[in-house]
């Protein structure tokens, strides 16, 4: 009996501790409960994915805008899938507006937060410089990514999609497949098909608040 | 529980013999349980491989910092077929104080984006065609290739070249002289360079292309 329960024991802990050690640290789910790929790079845990979540973390709904006026005028935080149509958030995830991005309700699962400029400059450190980061940090291959020959390799895991993004000034959809955009805390970084360079420069809310309108992806990084 | 039979030789056959090997087996086993608990784990743990431990290795040396990219064959054809007397500017054809500014291992007579926001490549070129050098940019039109020519040629002469190509990503653009202007680029576009100098732009409105000057 005394042998029985040992074994039993033995067992239950090997699988406890497979179950914590393999299941829940390569994904993390928001409130709406998709689930997303995550990815190490150097000492940051970042999602694979581009967020989908529609919901904040209090689960109030963010809003959803379709209609090129209203997203123009949005005074709060809103989403919408490019051309509004639903297969485009399913592949590329979401586009935000800067104020869903900056909303004190988080957009980010629990655990999680928006990048900032330092987590920005440290990925690109660890990825050996801007001048090649974004080879790395693109999913590699045409699936996604139109073919400009910026050799991408998509070493890092970061997987990287086109998303495009919507113009803040009349809700119009630019660049899918060839450009893609994300939020840092109140700064944009994009990469482009035809570079391997990461840029910084279309959108800082700092100094222009017009951008606060542009609808970007966001991809979220472990706190 | 071979794996344990393999760390204890069993003893010579026999049936009383063969009988106290498994007791002793067993006996062993319950000594041992805590350590191939221990091996087991490790095993798993080995063998889930967990995505966010796999990329530990960032940009890696197969990274090759490179713009050169060969044209597709389509692109080829189309040139020799729909646009007789044209061919690719070569890169010996450029000025030496041009790679005074620019590196030798970019393409200069290329520039390869969506510039029509169609999602798919178009290809801006540097034609030459007798002695005058034309931009062209090819894109596909449904199923089908077709091409727009800048108006007037970016440059005359095929020697000592200084002229090159560039994409310019969507932003603002503004200019203050002679005039005061701006240009708002929802698309990507092509720059056209005179040496370090951009001196026109090249951006897709209304299914067409227009021109920006910026010099």
């Amino acid at each position: 009996m005394f042998l029985i329960t040992r074994i039993l024991l033995i067992v239950t802990g090997i699988a406890t501790m497979f179950f914590f050690s393999c299941r829940p640290a390569n994904t993390v789910s928001d409130v709406d409960g998709n689930t997303y790929r995550t990815v190490r790079i150097g000492n940051q845990l970042w999602m694979a994915e581009n967020l989908r979540v529609t919901h904040y973390r209090d689960g109030s709904a963010i809003l959803q805008l379709p209609a090129n006026e209203a997203w123009r005028k949005a005074e709060d935080g809103a989403w919408c899938d490019y051309f509004n149509e639903r297969e485009n958030g399913k592949t590329y995830g979401h586009l935000y507006n800067w104020l869903a991005v900056n909303d004190v309700r988080g957009i980010a699962p629990a655990g999680w937060r928006v990048p900032s400029q330092e987590d920005i400059a440290e990925l690109i450190t660890y990825l050996k410089g801007d001048t090649i980061a974004a080879s790395g940090l693109k999913e590699a291959g045409a699936a996604h990514w139109i073919d400009a020959g910026s050799n991408a390799s998509g070493d890092s895991g970061f997987d990287a999609l086109p998303g495009g993004y919507r113009s803040g000034i009349d809700g119009s959809f630019h660049t899918l497949k060839s450009n893609g955009y994300w939020w840092a805390a109140t700064r944009s970084f994009e990469l482009f098909a035809w570079s391997p360079r990461i840029f910084g420069s279309f959108a800082d809310v700092d100094r222009d608040k017009s951008y606060y309108t542009y609808g970007f992806s966001v991809r979220c990084i472990k706190e | 529980m071979w794996i344990i039979d393999s760390w204890h030789k069993p003893p010579v056959a026999g049936h009383q013999q063969a009988t106290g090997y498994r007791r002793l087996y067993f006996n062993r086993l319950t000594v041992r349980g805590p350590e191939l608990a221990v091996w087991l784990l490790l095993i798993f743990m080995a063998s889930c491989q967990r995505a966010d431990q796999l990329n530990q290795n960032g940009a890696g040396d197969s990274i090759i910092h490179r713009r050169r990219h060969t044209l597709p064959n389509d692109i080829l054809f189309y040139i020799h077929g729909q646009l007789p007397g044209s061919a690719l500017v070569d890169t010996a054809e450029y000025a030496v104080s041009w790679w005074s500014f620019y590196d030798r291992d970019e393409i200069p007579y290329q520039a390869i984006a969506d510039f029509n926001d169609d999602g798919l490549a178009d290809y801006a070129l540097l034609l030459k065609n007798g002695d005058k050098i034309n931009l062209v940019i090819i894109s596909m039109q449904g199923n089908k290739l077709s091409h727009w020519v800048a108006p007037g040629p970016v440059a005359n002469g095929t020697a000592n070249l200084h002229v090159g190509l560039s994409v310019e990503p969507p932003g603002r653009i503004d200019i203050v002289r002679p005039a005061i202007r701006s240009l708002i680029l929802r698309s990507n576009a092509v720059n056209l360079y005179d040496f370090e100098n951009r001196v026109r732009i090249y951006y897709s409105k209304n299914g067409s292309f227009e021109v920006f000057d910026t010099h």
